[in-house]
C-alpha cells in the first residue's frame, strides 16, 4: 500500500466537499429568505386548510378536520363554482384579448414609425397608474350616465343609450376584462417587443425573397419566433390574473349578483370579513393546486411543441 | 475643588432626572380612520384636553382605511401589534370583543353616565352584560331630496312608502325627450358592503333579522313588504345602481341626476366642501315609513365606536382618555369641529343650542335636526335589538346584498327571496 498514491484523491475529495459546502454557504441566505417568505406561508396555508380555525370562536379547540373544509367548499359553498368559473373566464378571457391586442401593437411599435419612442413611452403609461386610481377611473368610464365609454358609443351611433356596464350581470365581466387588458397591455407589449427584436432579420428577408407576403411572413416567421415569448406571457399572466384581487374588488366588489366574484375575492371575504381562517386557507390551497396543474400542463405542452 | 464636586453632583442629578422624565413618557398607539374634513382637528381637541391632565402621554396616530380595519386587527392579534385604542364600526366592535381582542368598558360608561346615551345606543354597546366599546358619533341615514323638483311637480315630501313611490315615479324625468330619463326618482347603490337599499326599508317597516331573544326572524310580513317595495322603487333608479357605491350615487345626486337618495346625513360635509351652492335646493327628511309600521322615525345607523385593546399596558390611561373625550365641554367642541354630519351621541350635546349655533354647523342645522330625530331610532345593520355577534356576520356574508340582487336583478318572487334569506341566516348562525 502506497500512502502517497492516496493523498491526491483524498485532497481532491476534500476540495470538492469544501466547494460544495462553500456553494451551500453562498446560497444559504437566499434559501433562508425564500424559505421564510415563500415556503413557510405556503405550507402554513395548506396546514391551516386542514384545521378548524375560526377567529370568532377563539375558545373552540383547534383540531384536525381532514378534508372537511374542502368538502364544504365543493358541496356547501353555493358561490364556489360560480367564483371558480368567473376566475377561469377572467384569466383566459383577458389573456386572449391581451394577445389579440398586444401582438398588433407590438408589431406596430417594432416598425420604424415617426415618434416611435414617444408612442412606446405612452404605451407604458397604464402600467404606471396605481391600481386604485385605474380602478376608479374605469368605474367612472363605464358609468351609464357620465362615463366616456357610453358617451363615445352613443355619439358614434353604436348605442342609442348608455348601458350600465358594471351594473349589468351580462356586461360586468367584459368590462372588468377590458379594464384589465388596458392595465396589463404594457407588460405584454414590452415582452412581445423584446421577442420581436430577437427574431433574426435574415429570416424575414429570406421569407420575402421566397415571395412571402406580409401575412405569410407573420404566420411562418414572426409567430413561430414569438412562440416562447407567448408561452411566458400565458404562464405568467395565468398565475397573476388567477390570483388577481384588488382591481376586480375595487371595480365591482364581486357583483352585481356575483357576476364578477372570483376566488381571490372569496379568500379575502372568508378570511377578513367572516374570519373563517381555515376555510379561507382551503380556497387558497385549491387555487394553488389549480395553478400548479395549469403550469404543469402548459410546460408539458410547451416542451412538446418545442420538440416537434 | 469643592465647587467642582458640587457642580458634578448637580449635573449627574439633573441627567438622572432628565433620563427619568424621558423614561416616563408614555406613547399610546391610536388607530383612526382616514382623514375627513375636521376629523383630526376635532380629535386633537380631546387629546389636548387629556394632555393637560397627563402631560407625559403622547399619542401615535395611525390612519387606517376603513376597509382594512378588520384585516389589520386580525394581523395585529397574531403579531402582537395592536393599538391601545382604536376607532371601529358596529360589526367590528362586536367581532373584536367576541375574539377577546378588546376589553369591556362598563366602568367608563358608568362614569360618563348611562342616562347620557339614548336607550338604543345603550343596547347597542352591550353584549352579554359587557360594554364592548363606546359609540361616539352617528350619521344616520335620511332621505335627501331636491326641493326644486318637488316644488315644480307640486309634490309634498313623502312620509309613507306609497307617497315615496309616487314621488319617485313622478320625478323620473326625461328632460331632453330622447326616451331615456335624465333625472331618476330614487338613486340607489349596492356595492359590496353597502346594502342600505334593503336595510333602510327593513327598519322603516319594522322588519328585523333577529327578534328580541336572538332568534332568526327575517321571514316576516314586514320583510316581505320591504322586498315588494324595493322591487317597485328600484324601477325608478339609475341604470347600473346594482354596482354603484354610495359615493357614486351621491355624486349623481349632486350632479343633478337624481331627485332623491337615502344616504347618511354626512352628505352635508361633502356638499359643504364641493357644492355649497346646492344648499338651498336640497332638503332632508326622515326616510318614509311603511303604512303599517307605527314605530319611530328610523333608518340605517352608521355609528363610529371607540374600542380598547385587551393587550394595552395602560388601560387606566386609555379609560381616562375616554372620560375626557366624553366630558360635556370637550365633547361639545369635538362635535362642533368634526366631520359635518357625524352627529353627537350624547343626549345633552344633541339638545345643546351651542352645538347648532356653531358657525360650521348653523348652515346645515336644519339637516342635522332632522337626523337627530332619526338617530335615537336608527339601527346598525343586523342589530335591530342591540348588539349581537351574528348581525355583522350576516352582512359580511352578503345576505342583505343578496336579497337585493335576487329581488331586483334575478327577479325572484318575494317569498323565495325571503325564504333564501332565512335559510342563509340560519346557516350562518349554525356555522358559528
Amino acid at each position: 500500500m502506497n500512502p502517497s498514491s492516496d493523498r491526491p484523491k483524498h485532497r481532491r475529495r476534500l476540495s470538492l466537499e469544501s466547494e460544495g459546502l462553500l456553494g451551500w454557504l453562498f446560497v444559504a441566505p437566499s434559501l433562508i429568505v425564500i424559505g421564510l417568505i415563500i415556503a413557510y406561508p405556503l405550507f402554513l396555508t395548506v396546514y391551516l386548510s386542514f384545521l378548524n380555525i375560526n377567529l370568532l370562536r377563539p375558545k373552540a379547540p383547534v383540531k384536525f378536520v381532514g378534508l372537511d373544509n374542502f368538502i364544504w367548499l365543493f358541496t356547501k359553498a353555493d358561490w364556489f363554482w360560480k367564483a371558480f368559473g368567473n376566475s377561469v373566464v377572467l384569466t383566459f378571457g383577458s389573456i386572449a384579448l391581451l394577445l389579440l391586442v398586444g401582438i398588433p401593437v407590438a408589431l406596430a411599435l417594432n416598425r420604424n414609425i415617426p415618434g416611435k419612442k414617444l408612442i412606446r413611452s405612452i404605451t407604458i403609461l397604464p402600467w404606471a397608474v396605481p391600481t386604485v386610481v385605474a380602478a376608479i377611473m374605469w368605474v367612472w368610464a363605464f358609468n351609464a350616465e357620465l362615463g366616456w365609454v357610453n358617451k363615445m358609443l352613443v355619439s358614434t351611433g353604436i348605442f342609442k343609450h348608455g348601458i350600465p356596464w358594471l351594473g349589468d350581470t351580462k356586461t360586468s365581466m367584459l368590462a372588468v376584462i377590458i379594464a384589465h387588458v388596458w392595465k396589463q397591455l404594457p407588460f405584454v407589449v414590452l415582452v412581445l417587443l423584446a421577442g420581436l427584436q430577437s427574431i433574426p432579420t435574415e429570416l424575414r428577408e429570406a421569407a420575402r425573397v421566397d415571395g412571402a407576403g406580409a401575412i405569410a411572413e407573420f404566420f411562418h416567421v414572426t409567430l413561430p419566433g414569438l412562440r416562447y415569448v407567448i408561452w411566458v406571457i400565458v404562464i405568467l399572466r395565468t398565475i397573476w390574473t388567477f390570483n388577481w384581487f384588488d382591481y376586480v374588488y375595487l371595480m365591482t366588489g364581486g357583483g352585481p349578483a356575483d357576476s364578477t366574484l372570483t376566488l381571490p375575492i372569496m379568500v379575502y371575504k372568508t378570511n377578513f370579513m367572516t374570519f373563517r381562517v381555515s376555510q379561507a386557507s382551503a380556497i387558497a390551497a385549491f387555487m394553488m393546486l389549480i395553478l400548479i396543474i395549469l403550469i404543469v400542463i402548459f410546460t408539458h405542452v410547451q416542451q412538446r411543441t418545442a420538440f416537434d | 475643588m469643592k465647587r467642582l464636586r458640587q457642580t458634578l453632583i448637580l449635573g449627574i442629578i439633573m441627567l438622572l432626572l432628565a433620563g427619568l422624565a424621558s423614561a416616563q413618557t408614555i406613547t399610546l398607539e391610536f388607530w383612526e380612520g382616514p382623514p375627513r374634513e375636521g376629523m383630526y382637528e376635532a380629535l386633537e381637541i380631546a387629546i389636548q384636553a387629556f394632555k393637560e391632565k397627563h402631560p407625559n402621554v403622547q399619542f401615535n396616530i395611525t390612519q387606517v382605511p376603513w376597509a382594512q380595519f378588520a384585516e389589520k386587527f386580525q394581523m395585529g392579534s397574531i403579531t402582537g401589534n395592536l393599538p391601545d385604542i382604536s376607532d371601529a364600526y358596529a360589526s367590528l366592535a362586536q367581532s373584536l370583543y367576541g375574539q377577546g381582542i378588546t376589553m369591556p368598558l362598563n366602568d367608563v360608561v358608568e362614569d360618563i353616565g348611562w342616562d347620557k346615551f339614548s336607550e338604543w345606543t345603550q343596547k347597542l354597546m352591550m353584549m352579554d352584560g359587557d360594554v364592548i366599546g363606546i359609540p361616539y358619533i352617528n350619521p344616520p341615514h335620511v332621505l335627501w331630496y331636491r326641493k326644486d323638483l318637488f316644488e315644480e311637480k307640486g309634490l309634498d315630501v313623502p312620509k309613507t312608502w306609497s307617497e315615496w313611490l309616487h314621488a319617485a315615479k313622478e320625478l323620473t324625468i326625461d328632460t331632453d325627450g330622447d326616451g331615456k330619463p335624465d333625472i331618476y326618482g330614487m338613486l340607489q347603490y349596492l356595492y359590496d358592503t353597502e346594502p342600505q337599499a334593503i336595510t333602510n326599508l327593513m327598519y322603516t317597516s319594522g322588519a328585523s333579522t333577529f327578534d328580541e331573544n336572538g332568534n332568526v326572524a327575517i321571514n316576516s310580513p314586514a320583510m316581505k313588504a320591504s322586498v315588494d317595495f324595493l322591487k317597485e322603487i328600484w324601477k325608478y333608479s339609475q341604470p347600473g345602481a346594482a354596482s354603484a357605491t354610495q359615493n357614486d350615487a351621491r355624486i349623481l345626486f349632486m350632479a343633478g341626476h337624481g331627485a332623491m337618495i337615502a344616504t347618511s346625513v354626512s352628505l352635508a360635509a361633502v356638499m359643504a366642501e364641493q357644492a355649497p351652492e346646492l344648499r338651498d335646493k336640497i332638503g332632508v327628511a326622515p326616510i318614509p315609513k311603511w303604512e303599517e309600521y307605527d314605530g319611530p322615525w328610523t333608518g340605517t345607523a352608521a355609528y363610529n365606536w371607540w374600542v380598547v385593546s385587551n393587550s394595552t399596558e395602560h388601560p387606566e390611561l386609555i379609560k381616562d382618555f375616554l372620560r375626557t373625550f366624553f366630558d360635556p365641554e370637550v365633547y361639545l367642541k369635538y362635535s362642533q369641529t368634526t366631520y359635518r354630519g357625524w352627529l353627537p351621541v350624547l343626549l345633552p350635546t344633541q339638545q345643546d343650542p351651542e352645538f347648532f349655533n356653531h358657525p360650521r354647523i348653523a348652515p346645515y342645522a336644519d339637516y342635522f335636526k332632522v337626523a337627530l330625530e332619526v338617530s335615537p331610532g336608527s339601527v346598525s345593520i343586523g342589530q335591530e335589538y342591540g348588539s349581537n355577534m351574528y348581525g355583522g356576520l350576516v352582512d359580511a356574508e352578503g345576505v342583505y346584498k343578496g336579497i337585493v340582487e335576487r329581488a331586483v336583478l334575478n327577479n325572484w318572487p318575494t317569498e323565495r327571496v325571503v325564504q333564501w334569506a332565512e335559510d342563509r341566516v340560519n346557516e350562518i348562525v349554525e356555522s358559528y
